[in-house]
């Protein structure tokens, strides 16, 4: 579905400030035909801007954008090729299910088929066709939602941006029409960027994620790639529970691996990755709770660690357990598991078992 | 002791509005009462006997039907022209984001706060100034300027309620600024636009205060015949005469509400969700 050899939308070098408040800097971008891009960050890191900057909502200070090939960072709203979902959906309250779609085929002078029959392509789409001559007022949010998304369809724009699309809908509803929504720029082959600040959400819609932070773009890649090899403090602890280790690095083995010694003394053993610290030098080591094993020989990857702890804290949910296991020498470690394996009491001792690749790390800061 | 103090506010409301609806109803009710009385002088409240005959001395007098006339025209045409005007306006001031719009905003909703007499003695001086003879003539522009206000305060307010994001979403359904304007905008103004004109419509039926300085005998109102009459020859044909402006009032409000379909609207939800 993705034709990597066409870049169908592409920003290079945008900023933009308010008064002298700069809210992008410098933001480069490109998606190709038929990804799914999802600009996931914090409030307030430019997400929404980025987004009506390719609109042509804000007009961006610096910076190119194109779709599919041309220049529009000069053009007025009406004469870019998007469509655009918004958070409260923005349907036309005066105008029915089917007039809402047929709104863009008239404006967009819309050729390739008879409108009525368009307007019944897309209303089977987004499985609205009993709810035709609705208004919007006669709605749920989510059947809002999919008008919406079947309204900026209806052209076939070459681009689409969608504004936190499903924020203002109830978490049960949200799981389901993540999926759907996936379904559905699937199968149209659309070229899309989701605004999003749910990495979940992200995770599931996207086929790539490009994590913004204070107006910059500080990683992209895979969901699960920038969630297993964060390449900064910020974007691990953004993508979820971190649990962060100070080591310095006392040896390279011939093969790459990198091993740093703990506070407390001791020792572990981490895959290569990127440049290689210095001996000596101090790391900053972090581990994803789920990532650490109960029993260590769980742990199949030919680097195997071991530290040794006990028990603090034991806390259950629905699905898994969590646990605070103290490591002698101070540190505090948080472990998640599965709730069907056996969970160890307060106050016993574990060894927790990881893999040399289950942790990441850099350089530590000042040191 | 809450119950109670809930009951005891519930009662206090309940009297409230009682007393309000009375204040406001009464004087009408009265008016109107004693317009069917039968006797041939102004007695006494209430009415021994029902009867017309005010009426047929109203519909006789030709200063009366003269003024309704003219009131009608009048309020008509002050109607379209400050729709007309007002709307624009409303619309100019809310796609405007300029220095200075907030004052521009004070400047045509003035007329509101300022006394009328004050509005009709500035125009008596201007509208001479600048040649308009027409009594007719003066009265339209007059009331245009008074009316003017109550349209673009309900259209403001109506357009206050969208929230941009309708907008941006026509424009990026390849609608251009004026396609915007006509179909999304002028239609959800609708609510806006009915209120302003049945306000404008009765503002100027009702005006006397700027009217009785710039009407001439060919051009007077109804209201100012009221006020005439009422001077010369007191008697209950001024109760038939008022009565006969409520019903124009209200048969203004119903028409206006069936050509333009106020249900129609309030019933699709028109405001931000
Ligand atoms: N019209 C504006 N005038 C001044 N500042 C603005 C304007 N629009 C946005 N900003 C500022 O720009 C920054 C980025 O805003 P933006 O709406 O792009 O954030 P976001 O990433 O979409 O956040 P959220 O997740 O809360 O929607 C914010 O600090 C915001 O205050
Ligand atoms: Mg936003």
């Amino acid at each position: 579905m993705i034709d990597s050899s066409i870049v169908a939308l592409s920003l290079s070098g945008i900023s933009k400030g308010y008064g002298n408040i700069g809210v992008l800097h410098g933001i480069d971008m490109d998606l190709h035909q038929g990804e799914i891009v999802a600009l996931l960050g914090p409030s307030g890191c430019g997400k929404t801007t980025t987004l009506r900057a390719i609109g042509g909502f804000v007009a961006p200070d610096s910076g190119r954008i194109r779709i599919k090939g041309q220049d529009v960072t000069r053009l007025a709203v009406p004469e870019r090729d998007f469509g655009i979902v918004f958070q409260d959906y923005a349907l036309f309250p005066h105008l029915t299910v089917a007039e809402n779609i047929r709104y863009g085929l008239k404006h967009r002078r819309y050729r390739a088929r008879p409108h009525a029959e368009r307007v019944d392509e897309l209303l089977r789409l987004v499985r609205m066709e009993a709810f035709a001559d609705r208004y919007p007022a006669q709605l749920s949010g989510g059947q809002k939602q999919r008008v919406a998304l079947a309204r900026a369809l209806g052209p076939n724009p070459a681009v689409l941006l969608l504004d936190e699309p499903l924020s203002a809908l109830d978490a049960s509803v949200r799981g389901k029409l993540q999926v759907e929504l996936r379904q559905v720029l699937r199968e149209v082959g659309i070229t899309t960027v989701i605004v999003t600040h749910d990495h979940e959400e992200a995770a599931v819609v996207a086929d790539r994620i490009v994590l913004m932070h204070e107006g910059r773009i500080i990683q992209d890649g895979p969901p699960l790639g920038i969630y297993d090899r964060p390449r900064s403090r910020f974007c691990a602890e953004f993508l979820g529970e971190v649990n962060w280790l100070a080591g310095r690095v006392v040896a390279h083995r011939d093969d790459g691996p990198v091993e740093a010694e703990l506070g407390n003394g001791q020792r572990i053993v981490l895959a290569a990755r990127g440049p290689r610290p210095a001996l000596g030098s101090a790391l900053e080591i972090g581990i994803r709770p789920e990532r650490l094993a109960l029993a260590d020989d769980a742990v199949r990857p030919a680097i195997r660690n071991r530290v040794e702890g006990r028990v603090d804290r034991v806390q259950a949910n629905r699905t898994n357990v969590e646990l605070c296991v103290a490591l002698d020498g101070g540190q505090s470690l948080m472990v998640t598991h599965r709730r069907d394996e056996r969970v160890p009491a307060v106050g016993s001792r574990v060894v927790l078992g990881f893999g040399g690749d289950d942790a990441f790390y850099w350089p530590a800061e000042g040191a | 002791m809450r119950r109670l103090l809930d009951g005891l506010w519930g009662a206090f409301g309940g009297l409230t509005v009682i007393l309000s609806v009375a204040f406001l109803l009464l004087p009408i009710a009265i008016a109107v009462m004693m317009s069917f009385d039968a006797r041939t002088f102004l007695g006494a409240f209430p009415p021994q006997a029902f009867s017309w005959h005010w009426y047929q001395r109203f519909i006789d007098e030709p200063l009366y039907m003269h003024g309704l006339r003219n009131s009608l025209l009048l309020a008509s045409l002050s109607t379209l022209l400050s729709v007309g005007l007002g709307v624009a306006a409303a619309i100019g001031l809310h796609k405007a984001r300029f220095r200075g719009r907030q004052l521009l905003v004070s400047i045509f909703l003035a007329p509101l706060v300022v006394p009328a007499v004050v509005i009709g003695f500035g125009l008596l001086v201007t509208l001479s100034a600048l040649g308009v003879v027409s009594g007719m003539g003066k009265l339209l522009i007059a009331h245009g300027v008074i009316t003017l206000p109550y349209v673009i305060r309900s259209v403001t307010a109506t357009l206050a309620g969208l929230g941009p994001s309708l907008e941006e979403a026509a424009m990026s359904l390849g609608a251009s600024p004026w396609t915007v304007i006509r179909t999304v905008v002028l239609p959800l103004c609708r609510p806006g636009i009915v209120v302003g004109a049945v306000l404008a419509f009765t503002v100027s039926f009702d005006d006397v205060s700027v009217g009785i300085f710039l009407a001439d005998p060919e051009s007077t109102t109804l209201p100012l015949a009221l006020v005439s009459m009422m001077r010369s020859n007191f008697d209950l044909t001024i109760a038939a005469a008022s009565t006969a402006m409520i019903a124009v009032s209200c048969i203004a409000l119903v028409l206006v509400e069936w050509l333009i379909g106020v249900d129609r609207l309030f019933g699709t939800g028109t405001t931000k969700r």
